[in-house]
């Protein structure tokens, strides 16, 4: 059976490594020149002067890039491992050699998980170390895109994707099908968690801040969810015109505090950076879960309706 | 070696049946074919040829009823799996792997594995064995898969269409290997198929089904020896109806025609009785339900 | 050695053509006591028919002492076989020349009378089988 697999899927294997190894080197490269550019900087504490990203503009976009990872991991793998073998018949085939049906689905989603957590874990180790430099100074970690790439969520993802790809692969029994659910419904839901439901894993900190110009925002590395500007506690919505006896007041600094003295403050809602960690666990979890459903689902098909 | 028992059949069939949603694809299903049988399948399309020969692989599990096979029940287990080959409609095979590929994937997966002869008779068809099987012709490729099914040394054989797709010269090559096949030992095989004529050539047992239901399933020369063709001058037909089956039965003012299953001697010496082949036998049993008997009335309309 | 041909316009059942053909081999002169008959594995990889078929011709050529199946080694060619002595044949050839002769007198054509022997022929196989 070992034989089996790497058989059929030398090639895939491959060229996912040669994939994997391609975005290694240059991620490698500008990683230590990267890393290099912020300890001369902190020892010359110059880093505040100038922007850390500013000569890596083509690496970053395709550091940020990886975020497809877990969907190609989906439908070049996750579609295809059983779909393809329903689709050309080839599952009956191994199916009435010595080796029960049970042993094969286990052997193929063994090779699939593995591969998927290999790749994506590979993938995000390198980028979650690029990016350890830019966490320390310009973004967050915690923030919109960089969560996605980084440590553990995406390796969630990509099992996730993984999963869902097998188990169109079951349902449609045809690979362009498969491939093409596992993508909608992959994006689907990525978006519904990312925008409806992650910043609510817990209840967020809101805290009221002056009416400062620039300290006016979240914490640095936190995941922000509004910062609003308030009149005693009520959001102001619209556009804000500053008090005429306050625009009076002279230089900006003035003009803040006459307005705070009138009663406004900003008000921000955040998820804390200490909560990281965290997040990653319950992103990972909730995508994990939902990808042992759909395991679950497709062997049952696969062992219980006929070829 | 596991041999099944001779007087219970190698391939047996109870009451066997399977339901898609409302739809049954085959009902009631029952037959024994004894060892050493080449047993033809015989259907129009969606007769539940490929059903039966699913649920008798083991990839399909059967609604109602029961099945046995070189003496075990069919399911997903090494030690029942090891005693078939089946070869599916279309030919399966990894299309960009070469012949040797498929003969090694063999021999990783089945205990008793023996393609020295395959490879052999593979070498003698000139089939390349290291060359990828989506080049080869439908016929090559067909006997690729008999070869995979044959070296897994199987006392059983299961064979959906394996012809249908071939020219005639493809076909009598496969049929060569497959009786080659037979003659060398104990094998049993059921195999589908339209081609009557190759069926009659190859076979000595034959299953008919027609509607998901079983018309026939006896020995060949039986079968042969008990369907016959009466015609006469149109009178009374009671008398056969009662004794014999009547298939098929064609009647003008004139004169009357019936494809009959004898169940003894024919006492009135007035019918015409001629034989019937094979193809003659099924036709009248696959016309059966499809209509009510036919009454051709041509030559009274010009009189 | 021989070679068998099977063809799907003969009247008789494979397993007979094969019986015939070997009789016509034996009274030919071609086959000769001592020879061997092809074996079963042969016969069916070069005419892709049914084992059975083979057995059951060379069962019957057994049954008649034409042949004799030795275990493991082949079957073999013991004797030619007799036909009605040619007198014998003679006369039964006379009586159909005259019934025929009869026949075609009350109308019947050449089509018509083999049909009616054939149909006859059919019916007392039936008979003797049942």
């Amino acid at each position: 059976m070992t034989w089996l697999i790497w058989r059929q899927h030398r090639v895939q294997l491959l060229l996912s490594a040669a994939a994997v190894i391609g975005l290694a080197i240059p991620v490698w490269i500008t990683g230590t020149h990267l890393a290099t550019t912020l300890h001369d900087c902190r020892t010359a504490s110059t880093c505040g002067s100038f922007d850390l990203l500013q000569h890596y503009g083509a690496i970053r976009v395709i550091v940020n890039l990886t975020i497809i990872v877990p969907v190609l991991v989906g439908v070049f793998w996750g579609a295809t491992i059983a779909g393809r073998e329903l689709e050309m018949g080839t599952a009956s085939l191994v199916w009435t050699q010595s080796i029960t049906r049970r042993r094969w689905v286990a052997i193929k989603l063994g090779t699939l998980f593995a591969f998927a957590i290999a790749c994506s874990g590979a993938v995000s180790a390198l980028v979650t170390w690029w990016s350890n430099p830019a966490n320390s100074t310009v973004e967050s970690r915690f923030d919109g895109p960089q969560f996605d790439i980084q440590n553990i969520a995406p390796v969630g993802y990509a099992i996730f994707a993984a999963a869902l790809g097998l188990a169109s692969g079951v349902a449609w029994r045809r690979v362009m099908p498969a491939v093409a659910t596992t993508i909608a419904a992959f994006i689907g839901t990525r978006l519904l968690i990312e925008l409806g439901v992650r910043t609510h894993y817990m209840s967020p900190v809101v805290r009221i801040t002056g009416m400062k110009g620039p300290g006016s925002g979240p914490p640095n590395g936190s995941l922000s969810i509004s910062t609003d500007l308030t009149l005693h506690g009520q959001v102001v919505n619209g556009p804000v015109r500053p008090l005429q006896s306050c625009v009076a007041a002279g230089s900006r600094d003035e003009m803040n505090a006459c307005m705070a003295r009138a009663g406004y403050s900003f008000r921000n809602v955040y998820q804390p950076a200490n909560r990281y960690w965290t997040f990653q666990w319950i992103e990972f979890g909730i995508f994990a879960a939902l990808a042992a459903v759909l395991v679950a689902v497709a062997v049952l098909v696969l062992r219980r309706r006929d070829a | 070696m596991t041999s099944p028992d001779r007087a219970a059949g190698a391939i047996v069939a109870d009451g066997l049946g399977k339901r898609y949603g409302a739809k049954w694809a085959l009902r009631d299903c029952s037959f024994a074919i004894p060892q050493g049988r080449v047993c033809g399948l015989v259907g129009a399309n969606g007769a539940g040829k490929t059903t039966l020969l699913r649920m008798l692989s083991g990839l399909s599990r059967p609604t109602t009823g029961r099945a046995e096979v070189a003496g075990q029940t069919p399911r997903d287990a090494v030690e029942y799996l090891g005693e078939i080959g089946y070869l599916a409609q279309d030919v399966p095979l990894y299309r960009r792997w070469s012949v040797t590929d498929h003969l090694r994937m063999g021999a990783h997966l089945n205990p008793r594995w023996e393609d020295t002869a395959g490879r052999e008779r593979l070498r003698a068809l000139r089939i390349p064995l290291e060359q990828k099987v989506g080049t080869l012709s439908g016929g090559q490729r067909a006997q690729v898969a008999l070869a995979l099914a044959l070296a897994k040394q199987p006392h059983v054989l299961m064979l959906d269409e394996p012809v249908a797709a071939l020219d005639p010269l493809a076909r009598r090559g496969f049929l060569s290997t497959l009786s080659e096949a037979v003659a060398d030992g104990e094998l049993t095989v059921i195999l589908s198929s339209h081609l009557v004529a190759d069926l009659e050539r190859v076979c000595d047992h034959v299953i008919v089904l027609s509607d998901a239901q079983t018309l026939l399933a006896d020995d060949l020369d039986d079968v042969l020896a008990t369907h016959r063709l009466l015609t006469g001058p149109r009178r009374d037909t009671a008398a056969i109806e009662r004794d014999h089956t009547v298939l098929r039965i064609e009647k003008t003012h004139r004169q009357v025609s019936m494809w009959v299953q004898l169940h003894g001697p024919l006492h009135d010496p007035n019918w015409h009785v001629e034989e019937l082949g094979l193809e003659e036998i099924m036709l009248a049993y696959l016309g059966l339900g499809s209509a009510a008997p036919v009454e051709p009335e041509l030559s009274e309309a010009a009189r | 050695m021989i070679t068998f041909h099977l063809t799907a316009h003969s009247n008789l059942p494979p397993y007979l053509q094969i019986v015939e053909q070997v009789r016509q081999a034996l009274l030919a002169g071609v086959l000769r006591p001592g020879d061997r008959l092809p074996t079963v594995k042969e016969v069916v990889g070069s005419l892709a028919i049914n084992p059975n078929t083979v057995l059951k011709a060379y069962r019957d050529l057994e049954r008649e002492g034409l042949v004799e199946g030795r275990q493991g080694v082949g079957t073999f060619v013991t004797r030619r076989p007799d036909g009605p002595s040619p007198s014998d044949q003679a006369a039964l050839r006379r009586a159909l020349a005259t019934w025929v002769a009869k026949a075609q007198r009350a109308g019947l054509a050449d089509g018509d009378i083999e049909s009616m022997v054939r149909s006859v022929l059919v019916s007392t196989a039936d008979e003797g089988v049942a």
